[in-house]
């Protein structure tokens, strides 16, 4: 269990969960989020825990606000965590830029998601250029282990230099598990406590103007502490060095490893990230006479290390993104070929495939909306309503609507931007526009967008696809759902009000799995030159409880006309090339139903059980 | 830490197979071994009907989380496709334990590809070449009374494998631990008719 108090005890964590228990372990008293992979365990873990222990959890509506709840918290002298994925910070970061003037008190930690490689992003951003432009530390794990002794400390270092203190994690280490050893658990008493102090806490221009060199003394105080620290250690061994951060470093040793040259490298793992180590770094390029630099995405390390190097006239010959890619996760095998390359060895190790599988036998398998989503259904009534509209997106399960066969996504930018976009392009384009976003993402940066469309007027659509959760990340509450952040009944908050107050002269709310109805409402709304909404509420498939009949086709009815698979694209309806008709994989569906509505020989219907 | 040679399984599959739970099992259970772990998982936004790929890594000398290119000894495939899709992590004559029942992707059902024929995948891994152990695995755990227990057919076929370092009772420990109670008698039950599968290979 995660919140025994069993020093030495040896567990298999998720980094993100690690997260969670280093934060305990340093007796953190209030934690924030808003979901965003590769971040999001770290608050469903608090979410399923924090009565247990005691602790304030909440999902925040958005980011900014997740991280405003986190420094209040420290305001009160408490300990706190907040957690978001990288894009997050974006939204955070006007709190974040603002703060670390006036610095905080009790103990705050920001734990970053980065996604290299975009396995669930829209970009590749490297936070580490955060750490750097708002002047705070960051710290970066390279396992689980470490992941959890980093959070501990970070809140003591956090009030040592009142600074918000960034632990960045990579997709690989937030999803990564491995062993840990549990340490003590504090007892907690902690209490909230305000200590008005207005020249700090109001930034004011005055006042900024008077702690911006209190900030960067803090900082600088803090890059003498950090050269001793454990975080950042350095094995002399031969001439040629390698430097490598978090993750990095598993790659650089392995390659090492597997080139049985381990015992001939000097290395320097960086756990410190910003600030670097000056000193350490100096007397590393002082034994080696060529260094590489191993970090994922931004050269900001080789740069550093490349200015101490023509600063002191130093010979080590440097090398780094010369030789390593800036995009993309590394593996083993791309540490390997840089490594032997700057080395000029002839490898033994092989990392290459000399094997192709024929294109033809790999069918692409994108992610796609899940059997019985509502969604698709409410996409499929979108294009009927709409054959020839420009389709604005967001982000969220419903981005997937780009896939073919439901084509209904042309634009996706960040959180909220469907709205405001569709909007905006509503009055330069001829054409009709329909903005697509769900609830969580409405609440998140949806709502101010709305507000622009009602002042500044618009004769957009706005479909709400209101499942009720946010589902993308894990199923998680949102405001919308009616269930609290622990997962206790409350008021849910509803778009279409929060629509109606912002005066949407056209409103409506549908249930999406009727595709009739849905149908004629989206077309009643496209007749409208102004601004109209619809709510199309279902709720997500993935918590829906209710047990439904699975579908069949019935083989003689089937004309084989491919609506349902080439329109709609529901997983269980499987296309035989052969017999020439459709059949259903009853392991895969849900019973929804619609698929029902749109077969026009009535050859689907409900399986009597 | 107990010492061990390095051992890497490649766990693929279809979001929402439990390819997640599986590497679970096996790390949970080195870990009770005392013996260093990792695993990688997949998680967002592949999870939906995407391609996933796990992995669980052992030994001492293990860092990173994923298995490096041409390194992989076992393959776990929970659907046929996908463990073309990853077989280059996989070293030269390691072994597959390849379920044979498909997930047909959308992209196929729309038209815009094809999906092949269990004979050519297999065909196509021992090219590899690979050993490849293949059977019905979802229909086992159909039979049994959830195709949710799948990746418990897969784990028990592959505790039957030529050198793998766990024994079937400590993994069905594993699984007492980590599986909820009320699913626990279906998926041992799932555990062993895989193990019984593989036996005949």
């Amino acid at each position: 269990m995660l919140i025994d108090n069993k020093p030495g005890q040896l567990e298999l964590l998720m980094g993100n969960q690690a997260v969670v228990r280093g934060a305990l372990e340093a007796g953190i008293d209030v934690a924030a989020t808003y979901p965003g992979t590769p971040a999001s365990e770290i608050g469903d873990t608090f979410a399923s825990i924090a009565k247990k222990v005691g602790i304030y959890f909440e999902y925040a509506t958005n980011e900014k606000v997740a991280f405003e709840t986190a420094l209040s918290a420290s305001w009160s002298g408490l300990r706190t965590l907040v957690s978001m994925k990288h894009v997050g910070l974006n939204v955070a970061a006007d709190a974040l830029m603002s703060i670390t003037y006036g610095g905080t008190d009790g103990g705050m930690v920001l734990v970053m998601g980065d996604d290299p490689s975009c396995f669930s992003s829209q970009n590749e951003q490297d936070s580490r250029n955060y750490a750097r432009f708002a002047q705070i530390p960051c710290m970066e794990p390279s396992n689980p282990q470490e992941t959890k002794d980093m959070v501990k400390y970070a809140f003591d270092l956090s009030e040592q230099f009142r600074l918000p203190v960034m632990i960045r994690e990579t997709t690989r280490i937030a999803h990564g598990s491995g062993n840990v050893e549990y340490g003590e658990l504090p007892p907690r008493n902690r209490k909230g406590e305000f200590k008005r102090d207005k020249v700090r806490k109001a930034v004011l221009p005055a006042h900024a103007y008077q702690l911006h060199p209190d900030l960067l003394k803090r900082i600088n105080d803090l890059a003498q502490y950090i050269e001793n620290s454990p975080w950042n250690r350095t094995n002399l061994k031969g001439k040629i060095g390698i430097i490598a951060n978090g993750n990095s470093m598993n790659y650089v040793k392995e390659a090492l490893k597997y080139e049985g040259i381990l015992d001939q490298v000097s290395l320097l793992h960086l756990g410190i990230t910003y600030p670097l180590p000056a000193k350490l770094i100096e007397d590393f390029l002082r034994h080696c006479d060529t260094v590489l630099v191993a970090e994922e995405l931004d050269s900001i390390t080789e740069e550093y290390v490349k200015n101490m190097a023509y600063d002191l006239k130093l010979s080590c010959k440097i090398h780094g993104k010369d030789l390593l890619p800036k995009t993309y996760e590394f593996d083993t095998g791309i540490l390997h070929r840089a490594i032997t390359q700057m080395m000029k060895l002839n490898p033994k190790e092989n990392f290459e495939v000399d094997f192709k599988v024929p294109s033809e036998m790999l069918p692409p398998r994108y992610p796609v909306l899940c059997p019985g989503c509502p969604h698709r259904a409410s996409f499929y009534a979108i294009k009927k309503a709409f054959p020839k509209a420009v389709y604005t997106s967001d982000i969220g399960c419903y981005t997937l609507g780009i896939q073919p066969p439901l084509n209904a996504v042309d634009t996706c930018v960040c959180m909220g931007a469907s709205i405001s976009m569709g909007v905006a392009f509503s009055k330069f384009l001829s054409e009709k526009v329909v903005a697509t976003i769900g609830d969580s993402t409405f609440f998140h940066t949806g709502i101010p967008a709305l507000a622009n469309a009602s002042y500044n007027g618009s004769k957009a659509t706005i479909v709400v696809m209101d499942n009720s959760i946010t589902a993308m990340t894990g199923q998680q509450p949102c405001p919308s759902c009616g269930v609290s952040s622990l997962g206790e009944p409350c008021t849910a908050v509803l778009p279409e009000k929060v629509a109606e107050a912002l005066n949407i002269p056209f409103v409506r709310v549908v249930d999406p799995l009727d595709l009739k109805n849905t149908i004629s409402v989206m077309k009643e709304a496209a007749q409208i030159d102004d601004t109209s909404l619809i709510v199309t509420r279902s709720i997500c498939c993935m918590i829906d409880k209710v047990k439904r009949p699975v579908v069949e086709v019935v083989q003689d009815k089937c004309i084989g006309c491919q609506i349902c698979t080439k329109t709609f694209g529901c997983p269980p309806l499987i296309w035989d090339a052969e017999k020439k008709k459709v059949h259903v994989d009853e392991t895969l569906c849900n019973g929804c139903g619609v698929c029902i509505q749109i077969c026009p020989s009535k050859a689907i219907q409900g399986k009597e059980s | 830490m107990t010492s061990i040679n390095e051992y890497n399984i490649v766990l693929c599959g279809v979001g929402g197979q439990g390819t997640i739970l599986a590497s679970k099992i096996l790390a949970k259970t080195a870990i009770r071994k005392s013996i260093n772990c990792r695993v990688g998982e997949t998680h967002g936004m592949s999870q939906r009907g995407g391609s996933v790929v796990s992995h669980f890594r052992m030994g001492q000398e293990v860092h990173g989380a994923i298995t490096p290119l041409v390194h992989g000894q076992v393959m776990l495939a929970f659907e046929p496709v996908e463990s073309l899709r990853y077989v280059s992590f996989m070293k030269k004559n390691g072994t597959v334990v390849l379920n044979t029942h498909p997930i047909v992707p959308t992209s196929v059902n729309a038209g815009l590809a094809t999906y092949p024929s269990t004979n050519d995948v297999k065909a196509t891994l021992e090219k590899y070449p690979l050993k490849v152990i293949g059977f019905d695995a979802t229909k086992i755990a159909s039979e049994l009374g959830s195709v949710i227990a799948l990746n418990m057919v897969i784990l028990g076929a592959s505790a039957r494998l030529e050198g793998f370092p766990f024994q079937a009772n400590e993994m069905i420990k594993s699984i007492e631990e980590l599986v909820k109670p009320q699913f626990l008698d279906l998926n041992v039950k799932a555990f062993n008719a895989g193990y019984e599968k593989a036996t005949s290979y």
